[in-house]
């Protein structure tokens, strides 16, 4: 910084440092920049969190090669929105692991956040967020999708997930009898 | 993208997992295991995780209805 700047032009520099403190600069695999919150993205991403802590955060947007652009989108969207928010007791709780901590009921606005997905891209959301260690996200996500199952046949649930039968009729017939003590009725 | 080229078959078994602990239903987890080989792998349990398909989540006498609500 030049000693010999007017004052308005250093404290618009101030400013600008200040903002590039407050955020970090991702890329995602195809390119696209994204602006995230350093405070969200430290809270919300163990690994993010590492990254800024290890100070392996480019200015010039930080290489995720494993997400693309519509995904990397949505992280930083649930991020920013998080960044206003004041963090919830089942938030700062979250940093027990999503295997075996108690499910957190997804609050209001991130059931909008994830209902208005298409499946695709709920799918690349559900991976990132895998990816990034964002057990929160996790939640809400795969909420969402267990949702889109329940109370569903096995031929409604491949409806909705767009996956063929692989199976061979006498071995859908062997787990169904396998299983059949999970069936009220069949 | 991922989705476009696997799609939900191929969903990692971890996240799968993930996504059946959140089913609290037998009968629908028995549905998710019938769906195809790759979901019903995911319920083979790990060392050290609850299996998926035994521990009594409900009740029996809160079991659903067939054609009742999910």
């Amino acid at each position: 910084m030049e000693v010999d700047k007017g004052k308005g032009e250093a404290e618009e520099t101030r400013k600008v440092a200040e903002a590039d403190r407050d955020t970090v600069t991702l890329k995602s695999s195809d390119g696209k920049l994204f602006e995230v919150s350093k405070e969200a993205a430290a809270r919300l991403s163990t690994v993010l969190a590492g990254m800024i802590a290890g100070g392996s955060i480019d200015d010039n947007g930080t290489d995720l090669k494993q997400i693309g652009s519509e995904a990397l989108e949505n992280v930083v969207d649930y991020c920013n929105k998080h960044a206003n928010s004041i963090p919830s007791a089942a938030l700062i709780s979250s940093s027990i692991s999503f295997n075996t901590a108690p499910f957190k009921e997804p609050e209001e606005w991130e059931r909008k956040f994830v209902d208005r997905l298409s499946h695709d891209a709920l799918f690349d959301l559900v991976e990132a967020a895998n990816f990034l260690g964002m057990e929160r996200l996790l939640d809400v996500t795969c909420h969402k999708i267990s949702e889109m199952m329940k109370g569903k046949s096995p031929d409604q649930i491949r409806e909705v997930f767009n996956i063929k039968n692989d199976y061979t009729k006498e071995e859908l017939e062997e787990i169904r009898q396998e299983l059949a003590w999970a069936f009220y009725d069949d | 993208m991922a989705a476009t080229l696997d799609g939900w078959k191929c969903l990692p078994t971890v996240l799968l997992r993930s996504v059946i602990r959140r089913v609290p239903c037998e009968a629908d987890r028995a549905s998710v295991a019938l769906v195809c080989r790759s979901w019903r792998a995911a319920f083979a349990t790990p060392p050290g995780e609850a299996p998926l398909l035994l521990p009594p989540q409900l009740p029996w006498l809160l079991r659903p209805l067939p054609g009742g609500p999910a």
